[in-house]
């Protein structure tokens, strides 16, 4: 029984490890698309920082949403521990199976919206319609619709700032230094709130339940990187001038680009770790305690191997992926991909507190169309929100399906 | 991409129409100073290289044409853009007209080797300078969109470009000034003969023209910006 155990943890842990990898190398240019777009970083430097990033955000912060998509989706009282195991098993193995056939053949599979798909499928055939929490998959699914609506109005209420701010003032450069430090604030405070609050971390830190002092903690980190923000923003002052006469303030702004793409990296390392892990956290679960508990800790051995896949993944397609990308997106500039960066990454960061798991690509894209609506790129494609909405009506029955089959057949096979 | 729903960051991101249109305002500035080189030939009775530079506007007319039908072509319904995309086609349309008449008056010219009587001469160089200089101020205008797009319509850019598009008003009226001063000229000049008469008066109404379509992309171009 100990032999079957390890091999199905073994299995599972690979086959996790696996998805992360997925993972990894298809969303890779989510975090640093608009950076290497707007030419703050190169392709090179960005493919480091993602998959360095991601790893931290998946292993510091990743617990909740891991939670939620091991089971939050379904109510598994009752079931015996072998249709548990071989149901996460199935999830597991038909979100892997679409996660290689998406990146090889690019088809409309979102990765997120896979494994709820495919967990939902399991519940249905193994118990039931009464088997799925419904108020779960609903909150889900309502997350998947606010998503991209919160990064575009966050991205838009942004960018409309730094154009009043900034862009209408007699002297942009001077209100770039000034107000630059501000949202160097803003980030970082995000940034230590989400590490510390109910995390992991914070609960080696000893904040426990705690907000109050994990928010005082992160006020006092955000004002040290706030003042030095100041000190290097006006340093810059310093140097040559650009060719152009807004290229100081997009100058002064490609530092903090380069920042909130870091911040965005994080945040979808938060989110994305519990789509490759979530059903191996199931089984380890069931596994250890012959029943799914109440209460779901997840080990941070497990968000590591989430983490490191992911991080695995970046590293091995995240080159060539980032500098397609980044030949295509030429009309982006580092205000831009700023507000698209802080949106997308304080949205995800937003759903991952909620364990809700989103889909960072379509958050992105909503950030991008609030910047568009606020007037700020010369040309927007909105066939893509006809694609997002494509996406989350296809991906569930396909995964849910495909989820199904192979359950079907590993039940037959086992039981 | 496969057409369907997978989702990739880029996919949301269009190559920029501005680009397109400045693109053609450089052919403006390149055809209306061929045009200028070629009148100055012509009036000083060098058919043969005159008929050379009225052929390179043409060519000029031709070129930007197609930069013209390749911004038209693609301007799809589901395309954001942070002008009105009506503004914005009537403005691509009044930067033609520039080029048209500017094709129109080289042409006309070269119908008929006209010999032009000197204060006509005169008066010819001076429209035609004087409607350069209009055209040029439309060309600055139009580059400023470079400011204005990334100040996403900040108030500088903006009222700078107001302070350039009065200027547009201003030298167009002193064109039509000139324009009048010596159509009146030809007319009044029994020496010249009725069918050079009829030439020069058109071409004079052609490079009138070009002003007024000159002043007319600058008014257009203020609405398109307007907040």
């Amino acid at each position: 029984m100990m032999e079957t155990t390890f091999l199905i943890t073994l299995l599972a842990a690979i086959l996790g490890f696996y998805m992360a990898w997925g993972i990894g190398a298809n969303d890779v240019a989510n975090s640093m698309a608009t950076a290497v777009g707007a030419k703050a970083i190169t392709a090179r430097q960005a493919v480091l920082i993602a998959g360095i990033l991601t790893a931290v955000g998946a292993i510091f912060i990743g617990s909740h949403v891991t939670g939620t998509v091991s089971k939050g989706i379904l109510d598994v009282e009752g079931q015996s521990e072998n249709i548990l195991i071989i149901g996460f098993m199935s999830a597991l193995l038909s979100a892997a199976l679409w996660i290689t056939l998406a990146s090889y053949l690019a088809l409309p599979i979102s990765t997120t919206h896979s494994i709820v798909g495919a967990m939902i499928g399991f519940g249905l055939m193994a118990g039931g319609t009464a088997m799925v929490s419904w108020d779960v998959v609903g909150k889900i699914a309502l997350s998947w619709l606010l998503s991209p609506l919160c990064g575009a109005l966050i991205a838009f209420l942004l960018f409309k700032l730094i154009v009043k701010m900034i862009f209408d003032k007699d002297n942009p450069d001077e209100a770039a230094i000034r107000l630059g430090p501000l949202f160097v604030f803003l980030t970082f405070f995000i940034i230590a709130a989400s590490l510390l609050m109910k995390t992991n971390l914070g609960n080696k830190l000893g904040f426990g339940e705690e907000i109050l002092l994990p928010l005082v903690v992160s006020g006092m980190v955000a004002c040290v990187a706030g003042l030095v923000g100041f000190y290097i923003l006006r340093n810059i002052e310093k140097r040559a001038n650009g060719n152009g006469r807004y290229m100081r303030v997009e100058d002064l702004f490609r530092k903090l680009q380069v920042m909130t793409s870091c911040y965005v990296a994080i945040a979808i390392g938060a989110n994305d770790v519990a789509n490759a892990i979530g059903p191996f956290m199931g089984i380890i679960a069931v596994t250890e305690h012959g029943f799914m508990p109440a209460e779901v800790t997840v080990p941070s051995w497990v968000l590591a191997i989430g983490g490191f896949g992911i991080a695995f993944g970046i590293f091995s397609y995240g080159y060539r992926v980032m500098k397609t990308i980044g030949h295509e997106i030429t009309e982006l500039t580092n205000t831009r991909g700023f507000s698209v960066d802080f949106a997308a990454a304080t949205t995800v960061l937003m759903a991952s507190k909620l364990g809700m798991p989103v889909s960072t690509t379509h958050t992105v894209v909503g950030a991008v169309i609030g910047v568009g609506l606020a007037r700020g790129l010369a040309a927007i494609d909105l066939r893509v929100i006809k694609k997002i909405a494509a996406s989350w009506l296809l991906t569930l029955p396909i995964a849910g399906a495909t989820c199904v089959g192979i359950f079907l057949l590993l039940r037959w096979i086992f039981i | 991409m496969v057409e369907g729903a997978r989702v990739v960051v880029s996919d949301v991101y269009r190559k920029s129409p501005f680009a397109g249109l400045l693109e053609h305002a450089s052919k403006i500035h390149e055809c209306n100073q061929t045009l200028h080189n070629a009148i100055e030939l012509y009036c000083r009775g060098n058919f043969k290289e005159f008929e050379k530079r009225a052929k390179k506007v043409s060519e000029l007319e031709a070129e930007a044409d197609l930069i013209k039908a390749n911004i038209r072509a693609h301007l799809p319904k589901f395309i954001l853009m942070p002008v009105d995309k009506g503004d914005f086609l009537m403005l691509l349309r009044e930067m033609d007209s520039i080029l048209d008449y500017s094709e129109e008056a080289a042409v006309t010219l070269s119908y008929r080797n006209t010999s032009i009587p000197p204060a006509i001469k005169r008066d010819i160089l001076a429209h035609m300078h004087k409607v350069i200089k209009t055209v040029k101020q439309t060309e600055d205008s139009i580059a400023m969109l470079r400011d204005i797009l990334e100040t996403s319509f900040g108030k500088k850019p903006r009222d700078e470009l107001k302070k350039m598009i009065k200027k547009i008003h201003r030298y167009e009226w002193e064109a039509d000034q000139i324009h009048h001063r010596v159509s009146k000229r030809i007319f009044q000049d029994d020496d010249i003969d009725p069918v050079s008469t009829f030439q020069l008066i058109l071409v004079v109404d052609y490079i009138d023209n070009i002003a007024d379509h000159a002043e007319n992309a600058g008014d257009r171009l203020r609405a398109m910006v307007a907040k």
